[in-house]
């Protein structure tokens, strides 16, 4: 156990290191440098920057410095929180982003708890009652869940919901709570207004966790352990619910793993098309405007939001599955 | 096996030997493709979805014979005119048509057209169009339409409807799916070289190089794709060419496929190994790149074909992912991305919601992939690996 | 095997008659069970025998009612005569019945070729052998727990107590073999069906498990119905034996005048592809000529008749022959002995 937790925190840590190289070539990778762009917005709404000023600016992100330094600094002030400055909303990225970040962790979450919540269930029924009706339904749906881009499902149940009720699925908050101190009734508020986009979010995911689910318990029941559980003169239901169900819950929380990538992505789509106050919306706003601390920000927080989300799941895993759990060191 | 016998006696000399191990294996691969072959002829759902997506490329191919109007002929007066279905029919007689759209002026005089069924268009097949060429020949025929077709004349035809600048849709859709589909396919080579060489020098050497793939290969792929593809193509000057935009997106999407064939190519690598053919040829002194590409590289062209075809699918929604969010190809060029681009607001959507039928082409074709990829797998390997 | 057990003459626990079970497959039906009769005594061992594929384990799950999908019993009796003397056919029983699931680990209980396999690798093994308690006693916790650790010690096992809270992936194949001789026989069935208990081991402790079986068989006074295709092993525990060939019944009687005297061509045909102590290990064992045909294409007539060396042109390919008693012990279905 120890072995594979060491194993583990070092794969999440080499993970999250070349996702922030990653992340570093992608914001230096536009011609010219961000201040020069920086100049041009700022001429273009009639303020002038002058030289020296540009020169100042360079000098204290470090511009002129060779690139392996400039990703020591930049990497140094993310660890202290120091996220930088985004020009394109005028304001400190962190200032920017706060909300915003835990607005999609709630989102990210809910839609994971969504898809276990509804996947588990029927994967589970489609298996045990193969080839029956309600197996076929759930494999159709499966399959247009699978095949449906998330910018389309989103576009799509947003436009049937507003053209049948009038109701405009966006944003996260009503109008007046959006400012407002937390309290009860802004989280019951929040919660309604997550109901659309979780469920959007988690549909592709479900879609293959439903599948997987099923593939793996029909699998599963094929096994000898079965049978014997069978010899012992248990139910049918509750062999089910105690043996294969377990085993076949263990590829369901490693997959959690890999879908968890799309969620993000997913994410950032939907903010988009449900103007939700995500960082995916901002990081939209901010890669139009070339705003490069904010953008770099945003690929470096979901990829390392991913990497967390992974390493839980590894853990989770290891909790549940004695074979992990008890290995030799 | 098939030929094991009759080898024995003649066999004295080593090259004789390979000769006959090499033959042997010929037998086993053909008749394994043969078996494949069967067993994906028995999946009725993946033999339906592949000639779906052979539809789709007769589409690729035939793009501007099958459009009714030039996809790029720009008609404000006629925006978001709806779809004018194609009926076959008058009554009981067979009659190709559709209701002509009258023009009238609003209250505020400007011109905008209805569908009056009382009037109808004759749809003449192979009519005269605009001149497009195919296979290098000039043409202006297409398979069905108006002879001369203009936007403004009260009999074009729309059978789509049309966008905010007045295009014909069903034209530009046409269009769009050979750009689509040919994004994936190039981006399907560029994973396919990129995957299968790493994925061949990953389980030919094994240990280190092995274990640095592999290893790259999993950051690779916990990393969410979308803010990556967005971020590199907001690097991509605004200014680019369509075809420059066209290649550096192309590279953006098959970034991530190659991931999954190279892990493929490995493990059938590394089982192959195993295989008393491979050994037998190892033994009889075969040279390496005999056995990889006479032995081992044709039992799992099928897996190749099967991964290929499913990354297809996720190249096309990575490609209109990107263009619907405006980063990935910019209008003018026409692909699934760009025409769902127009419909990017609900309000738009529920002004003109057949403005979405881009996506049931989508839908359609990325599931058809996925059936037919799914069979494809499942006819190469029944047991799963 | 040299003196004739009394449990011989009583009435027998378990009486199978003209057993059909058929898998209803896409293509096409398979009689993996075939109309199959022999009847199991108390305190004795009724061994099965055949190629595989005969159809061994299907016709043990069939007693069990526990065939997976898409098999099915589709005929036949099982009539089990209970301690009181009272007899039933359990195939009157629904399979997902309170009844059949009462006999399932309590009177009849079952032990499986693949002892690694057998187990669920993600439940402690108390807490599986705690189930088969749970289920046929009425015992408190502990009482079930301490009836675990005891059995857990007469099969054998090392630690007892602390073995309860491990999982199998930490027992030796042996341990896990005789783990599920424990779990079979903690609730005292009167029946124990042993598929193939000991293929999946080497010989040694191949003999170890035999020799507790045979121990428990006289603690208990139980019946064991012992299914394997090794000779060997029926010569060592059985006092009956059943041969199977394709689903059908061809040979039974009592185990030493199936040494002695085998009738069927079949039984003949496997005793001289036994091994003996003399063949090299790389010498080919003599097989029986042919291959086992699929159950899916059946030989017309005698389904046997293709391999055999007695093989009777006109009769064997046309008939199917009945299975009929030759003398006062041994039964057999060859026309060989039909027309007397
Ligand atoms: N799930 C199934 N579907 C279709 N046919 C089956 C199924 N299970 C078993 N059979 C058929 O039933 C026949 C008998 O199987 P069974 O398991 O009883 O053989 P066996 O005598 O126990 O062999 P072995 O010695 O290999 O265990 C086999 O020939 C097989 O074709
Ligand atoms: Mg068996």
């Amino acid at each position: 156990m120890l072995a594979f937790f060491v194993r583990r925190v070092i794969y999440a840590i080499i993970a999250m290191w070349a996702v922030s190289v990653i992340s570093f070539v992608i914001i230096n990778l536009p011609a010219g440098d961000f201040v020069t762009t920086y100049i041009a917005t700022q001429l273009a709404t009639g303020n002038l920057i002058l030289e020296d000023e540009a020169e100042s600016l360079r000098e204290f992100y470090g511009l002129n410095d060779p690139v392996y330094v400039q990703y020591a600094k930049w990497m140094t002030r993310i660890l202290q929180g120091q996220l930088g400055f985004s020009f394109e909303f005028e304001a400190p990225v962190r200032t920017v982003l706060g909300m915003n970040l835990l607005n999609t962790v709630l989102l990210g979450a809910g839609a994971v708890l969504f898809i276990w919540t509804v996947a588990i269930p029927i994967g589970i029924y489609s298996a045990v009652k193969q080839y029956s009706p309600g197996d076929y339904i759930a494999t159709f749906f499966g399959f247009l869940g699978l095949g449906i881009p998330d910018f389309l499902i989103a576009l799509v149940m947003a436009w049937v919901i507003f053209d049948t009720t009038g109701f405009l699925a966006t944003d996260l908050y009503s109008a007046g709570y959006r400012t407002a101190p937390w309290s009860l009734a802004k989280i019951w508020d929040l919660a309604k207004h997550l109901v659309l986009p979780v469920v959007i979010l988690g549909t592709a995911g479900t879609a293959t966790l439903v599948r997987i689910t099923r593939a793996n318990l029909l699998d599963e029941l094929k096994k000898p352990y079965v049978t014997t559980a069978r010899a012992k003169g248990l139910t049918e239901w509750q062999i089910i619910m105690k043996y294969p169900v377990r085993y076949a819950l263990n590829p369901v929380i490693s997959l959690t793993a890999y879908i968890l990538p799309f969620i993000i992505s997913g994410s950032v789509v939907l903010s988009y098309v449900l103007d939700l106050p995500t960082i995916g919306r901002d990081f939209l706003r901010a890669l139009t405007a070339q705003d490069i601390y904010l953008s770099g920000a945003v690929i470096l927080f979901s990829g390392w939001l991913t990497i967390i989300g992974t390493f839980g799941s590894d853990l989770l895993l290891a909790w549940v599955d004695p074979r992990i759990r008890l290995e030799e060191d | 096996m098939v030929a094991g016998s009759q080898t024995g006696p003649q066999a004295d000399t080593p090259g004789a030997l390979v000769e006959d191990i090499e033959a042997e294996g010929e037998i086993e691969v053909m008749s394994q493709r043969q078996l494949i072959w069967r067993r994906f002829r028995r999946h009725r759902l993946a033999m339906a979805a592949t000639v779906v997506v052979a539809l789709f490329y007769l589409i690729v191919i035939f793009s501007d014979f099958l459009a009714t109007n030039d996809p790029e002929d720009i008609e404000a007066a006629r925006q978001y005119t709806p779809p004018q279905w194609l009926r076959l029919f008058d009554g009981w007689k067979p009659d190709l048509h559709v209701c002509k759209l009258v023009g009238k002026r609003d209250e505020f005089l400007r011109k905008v057209y209805e569908a009056d069924c009382d009037q109808k268009v004759d749809v003449q097949i192979f009519a005269k169009g605009y001149e497009y060429s195919l296979f290098g020949l000039k043409l202006d025929r297409h398979l069905f339409g108006v002879n001369d077709p203009e936007v403004t004349a009260e009999d074009a035809i729309f059978i789509l409807g049309t966008d905010v600048q007045g295009r014909d849709l069903y034209s530009r859709l046409m269009r769009g799916t050979r750009l689509s589909l040919l994004i994936g396919l190039t981006g399907i080579f560029i994973s396919l070289v990129v995957g299968t060489s790493l994925g061949a020098v990953s389980g030919f050497y094994g240990g280190f190089v092995d274990n640095l793939i592999q290893r790259s290969i999993e950051i690779i792929r916990s990393i969410p794709t979308v803010p990556l593809y967005l971020g590199l193509a907001a690097a991509f000057p605004a200014d680019w060419s369509v075809e420059r935009r066209f290649f550096a997106i192309t590279i953006v999407v098959s970034l991530f496929a190659w991931t999954e064939l190279a892990r493929v190519v490995r493990g059938r690598y590394l089982a192959m190994r195993q295989e008393d053919f491979v050994t037998a040829a190892i033994t009889a002194g075969a040279s390496q790149r005999r056995i990889i590409f006479r032995h081992m590289l044709p039992s799992f062209y099928s897996h190749i074909i099967a991964a290929s075809t499913l990354n297809l699918a996720f190249m096309v929604i990575s490609e209109t992912t990107l263009s619907f969010l405006g980063l990935g190809l910019l209008p003018p060029a026409i692909s699934y991305g760009t025409l769902l681009f127009t419909a990017q607001n609900i309000q738009t959507v529920a002004l003109a919601p057949w403005l979405l039928i881009p996506g049931i082409f989508v839908v359609v074709l990325v599931l058809s992939l996925n059936f037919m990829g799914d069979g494809i797998r499942d006819a190469a390997d029944p047991y799963g690996s | 095997m040299s003196e004739k057990p009394a449990g011989l003459d009583a009435e027998p626990v378990i009486s199978v008659r003209d057993l059909e079970t058929h898998f209803f497959t896409d293509e096409g039906i398979v009689r993996a069970v075939d109309g199959v009769n022999f009847d199991v005594h108390p305190g004795t061992t009724m061994g099965i025998v055949g190629e595989s594929g005969c159809g061994k384990s299907i016709t043990a799950k069939s007693i069990l009612q526990i065939v997976e999908a898409p098999g099915r019993i589709v005929n036949g009796e099982i009539n089990y005569r209970r301690g009181s003397g009272e007899t039933v056919n359990l195939l009157n029983y629904e399979s997902g019945s309170g009844n059949m699931r009462a006999i399932r680990g309590g009177d009849i209980s079952m032990i499986f070729q693949e002892p690694m396999t057998s187990f669920s690798g993600l439940h402690t093994f108390g807490n599986q052998i705690d189930e088969a308690l749970r289920l046929h006693t009425n015992l408190a916790k502990q009482e079930r727990f301490d009836l675990a650790v005891d059995w857990l010690a007469r099969v054998g096992i090392p630690n007892p107590v602390q073995r309860m809270h491990e999982y199998p992936f930490r027992f030796s194949g042996g341990q896990l073999q005789r783990a599920m001789i424990a779990m079979a026989m903690c609730t005292n069935p009167r029946v124990l069906i042993a598929d193939e208990p000991t293929t999946a081991l080497d010989v040694t402790t191949q003999a170890q498990i035999l020799d507790l079986l045979q121990r428990m068989q006289e603690e208990n006074d139980m019946a064991i119905l012992f299914i394997t295709h090794d000779l060997g092993v029926i010569s060592e525990i059985a006092d009956e034996v059943t041969v199977m060939y394709l689903g059908k019944v061809v040979e039974s009687g009592p185990v030493f005048s199936f040494f002695d005297e085998p009738k069927h061509p079949y039984s003949r045909a496997l005793q001289t592809s036994i091994p003996s102590m003399f063949t090299s290990s790389r010498e080919r064992l003599p097989s029986i000529s042919g291959s086992i045909p699929h159950p899916q294409n059946r030989p017309s007539g005698c389904a046997f008749h293709p391999r055999c060396q007695s093989f009777m042109e006109g009769t064997c390919d046309v008939g199917e022959p009945e299975l009929v008693s030759v003398n006062e012990e041994q039964e057999v279905s060859c026309f060989l002995y039909e027309e007397r």
